[in-house]
């Protein structure tokens, strides 16, 4: 797209958010809309899946600047064909665009070895819910200047700004990456896991469910295969058909559940119904189905985490985040309202806010 | 002094914290008067240091309700005026709360209260095999709050990140004193990422916990020197490209090896354009093979004078030198300035030759030492500060060399904050609108503006003023640079 294609598209959505009288839904590919609650029905959708394309893009400088309609998928295929990747697994299904999957801020396993997707977040550009166009940030990864706004527009689900273009940190992709499979219950995959990490093996990423603690050890081929050595356990063959699914939270019990809990915890935190469980992150998080017990809220927060009921069935009302304690949520709202002061994007998105 | 505090304030925060965390008067508080940014200097009114988060919130509250600012200041190490006294308020002083809470060796954390220094962190968790990464070279002094208000980096920090990707969770206060905490459970707004870099604006650190890493098995350590600033910058860029990631990759130029062979005489190739110090880390396998490689991609732009410790003795000497670049650039100078601008790497020749010029227009040495592994760049001024003429040079010198860092497609602070240093900077790399967003920002966390008020982000005003001042000298403002 030229740089003045690129503008107009972008003035004009600013122009739309400008002029909108009315509750906007704002989508990229408009695939996570059953992620946080409802916006109003009668909300006009603004999508930024026109704004596509990779504007910049520098290896060397471990940088790239995208539109916020490029598909992940495509980011995907010109950073691999550099021997690259995006840093933090951002999880997203085929189809779904950047700004999308940014502004819903969920990783997939491999945020385990990365960090979180803000943490590699190095600029932005959004629309401001008076339909101001407004750019934080920039493309090198030590830059103070200013409060850091972009990272903040991750995880906040559109309702702090459309977001219309990011600046992502790359990093280059492992030299080898096999996984290792360990059978043990679920408080001794905790024990395993973290034990693996603090001695310094190259832990990518891990999962345990149903029994099976998975490892997937990724670096050079020297400490791959240390680490293999010192950890022990069977090869997975064909580890990908485990992992891809799994970082898009699509396949097996994600397909099947009809509730899906995504629980935030301290990574040793054990829970009386860990065994139901699939646990990511050495622990960090853990995905919880329909046989979740019916108080899993209240039982994650007494274990120092948060629960987000992150599917729930046709009917149920079940609060899809909990609330903030009351100084946060005064905050947040007082966030909301300097970035969008009529409360026109995704409103109640939230549910609290 | 023509100001004062509301009556009763001292009594009562006496009351509340004990008599000898209250100081008042000139004497007392001499040593508060400035940060390591020594060319700004104030006394506040007075300056209080609490023992415990009780005594934090008790102080917060009291000034609170009188609506007198407050500064927090944890070791008084940065260096861009974040931590100046306000001529009207109190400095709220978290160098006495400095317990490790608790270290968990097995999740990696470490719990503790914002005046614990950081490299205290690393050494308390030494024991278990483990450390924290953000290494920032106050780092024997510097304390955890002011590292979080400053999203502090380090030398490492391409390897182990900034501050914000090493800290989990914070305990924080508000400027009323009332206590809410921040972390990564995902609930809402991601505020504790709002709140690194802050400047001490939104919030007061009352406990932080922490992210340890694992001590690496091995290191291994080059130092080696380029003939032009050209190759030097050049195999930086290739090393990064090649996908290695180093673990320290540290350059100084010509002037700044000069010093530090005058200094310590270590044997630095003393007529180099550039000295290249790279370190690598982790498993032995990775450790000896990365630098191997980075090795091969020097060789490849000329390096020569290539040393590789042998033991840690000479890893020690080889860092030592780039570790003593600014006492030993002091040493040329009464006095230096240290710059922190942000370039994209490959940027680097063209910036140091932009600030080459600069410094003859301006009559003024400077040396430049870089954190090549993530483009922050450390122009250090070299003036007299007793001389006003100088002093004033040196300001605008180092103003010109943040444009030309903007100019070069990067940011005018990349480590050091923007304080009171930096306020015209910021015009320059934001909009009125994105300003705008910044003091709503602070409005949410602080609605009276109690805390730190006047540093981090200009007024209308003030960008207004320092706007008509550089287009009439032809500068600015430049409509041609890609703006993100």
């Amino acid at each position: 797209m030229a740089p003045s294609e690129r503008a107009a598209r972008v003035a004009e959505a600013a122009a739309a958010v400008a002029a909108a009288e009315g509750p906007l839904l704002v989508t990229g590919a408009g695939m996570r809309q059953d992620y946080g609650e409802p916006v109003a029905a009668a909300a006009a959708e603004l999508s930024t899946a026109s704004l596509a394309g990779v504007r910049a893009y520098e290896p060397a400088e471990l940088y790239l600047i995208a539109g916020a309609g490029t598909p992940l998928a495509e980011l995907q295929a010109v950073l691999r064909a550099e021997g690259q990747e995006l840093c933090g697994d951002p999880a997203g299904r085929t189809g779904e665009t950047v700004g999308g999957v940014y502004a819903c801020g969920l990783s997939g396993p491999r945020r385990l070895g990365q960090g979180l997707l803000r943490d590699h977040v190095l600029g932005c550009e959004v629309i401001d819910g008076r339909g101001t166009v407004l750019a934080f940030g920039g493309t090198v990864i030590k830059n103070v200047a200013g409060y850091d706004v972009s990272r903040v527009q991750v995880g906040a689900l559109g309702t702090l700004g459309v977001i219309t273009e990011l600046s992502l940190r790359v990093r280059g992709l492992a030299e080898s990456d096999l996984t290792t499979m360990l059978d043990c219950d679920a408080a001794a995959s905790l024990q395993r896991v973290n034990e693996a990490i603090a001695r310094g093996m190259p832990v990518a990423a891990s999962s345990w469910e149903q029994g099976a603690l998975r490892l997937r050890l990724a670096g050079s081929e020297a400490a791959v295969r240390r680490a293999r050595h010192e950890i022990g356990g069977e090869e997975v063959p064909a580890a990908d058909e485990y992992w891809e699914p799994l970082a898009q939270q699509a396949g097996g019990r994600f397909e099947a559940a009809q509730q899906v809990w995504l629980c935030m915890l301290p990574p040793l935190a054990e829970l009386p119904f860990d065994e139901l469980g699939l646990i990511e992150w050495a622990g960090a998080r853990r995905w919880f189905f329909d046989d979740a017990p019916a108080d899993i809220r209240r039982s994650v927060e007494e274990a120092g985490g948060q629960a987000i009921c992150y599917r729930r069935p046709p009917g149920n009302t079940t609060p899809v985040f909990a609330p903030p304690p009351p100084v946060n949520l005064r905050i947040m709202t007082r966030l909301k309202e300097v970035f969008d002061p009529r409360n026109v994007l995704n409103p109640g998105r939230f549910g609290y806010l | 002094m023509d100001q004062a505090l509301p009556p009763d304030l001292l009594e009562e925060l006496r009351a509340e914290l004990g008599a000898d965390a209250v100081l008042a008067g000139p004497e007392q508080l001499a040593a508060y008067s400035c940060d390591a940014l020594t060319m700004y200097q104030q006394l506040p009114l007075a300056a209080v240091l609490p023992s415990t988060p009780a005594q934090l919130a008790a102080a917060l509250r009291l000034c609170h309700a009188r609506e007198v600012p407050v500064v927090t200041r944890g070791a008084g190490t940065g260096l861009s005026g974040g931590a100046l006294p306000h001529s009207e308020g109190v400095l709220l002083v978290t160098a006495r709360m400095r317990d490790i809470v608790r270290i968990d060796p097995l999740a990696r954390t470490a719990t503790v209260q914002p005046g614990v220094r950081n490299l205290a962190v690393s050494d308390a968790a030494a024991r278990y095999g483990l450390f924290y990464g953000p290494d920032p070279s106050s780092q024997q002094a510097c304390t955890i709050g002011g590292n979080v208000a400053e999203n502090s980096g380090g030398v490492r920090c391409l390897k182990y990140g900034l501050t914000i990707h090493n800290v989990l969770a914070l305990r924080c206060l508000t400027a009323a004193g009332e206590e809410f905490e921040v972390d990564l459970r995902g609930g809402g707004y991601d505020l504790l990422a709002l709140l690194h870099g802050s400047e001490g604006m939104l919030a007061v650190v009352a406990e932080a916990v922490v992210a340890l890493a694992p001590l690496p098995e091995a290191r291994a350590t080059m130092l080696c020197a380029f003939d032009s600033v050209r190759a030097g910058g050049d195999a930086i860029a290739a090393i990064i490209a090649a996908g290695i990631v180093p673990a320290g990759l540290e350059m100084m130029d010509g002037t700044a090896v000069a010093a530090v062979e005058e200094f310590l005489g270590l044997g630095y190739p003393r007529d180099a354009a550039l000295v290249l110090v790279c370190e690598t880390d982790g498993l032995h396998e990775d450790a000896r093979a990365q630098l191997e490689h980075i090795q091969l991609v020097c060789e490849r732009f000329g390096a020569r004078d290539m040393r590789v410790a042998k033991d840690d003795a000479e890893r020690d000497l080889l860092w030592r030198g780039r570790k003593s670049a600014l006492p030993a650039v002091g040493r040329l100078a009464t006095d230096y300035y240290c710059i922190d601008g942000t370039i994209p790497r490959r940027r680097l020749g063209e910036v140091l030759e932009r600030i080459a010029a600069l410094a003859e227009e301006f009559r003024l040495p400077c040396a430049n030492v870089f954190h090549a592994s993530d483009g922050n760049l450390h122009p250090l001024i070299m003036f007299h500060a007793g001389d006003a003429d100088e002093a004033q040079r040196a300001r605008d010198f180092g103003s010109r060399i943040l444009a030309a860092c903007l100019a070069a497609g990067g940011t005018v602070t990349g480590e050091h904050g923007v304080g009171v240093e930096k306020l015209n900077e910021m015009c320059l790399q934001f909009r009125e609108e994105e300003l705008a967003i910044f003091r709503g920002v602070r409005g949410a966390f602080d609605p009276d503006g109690v805390l730190n008020p006047g540093k981090a982000v200009p007024t209308l005003q003030r960008c207004a003023e320092f706007g008509a001042m550089h287009v009439h000298e032809g500068q600015l403002p430049h409509p041609e640079l890609e703006r993100f």
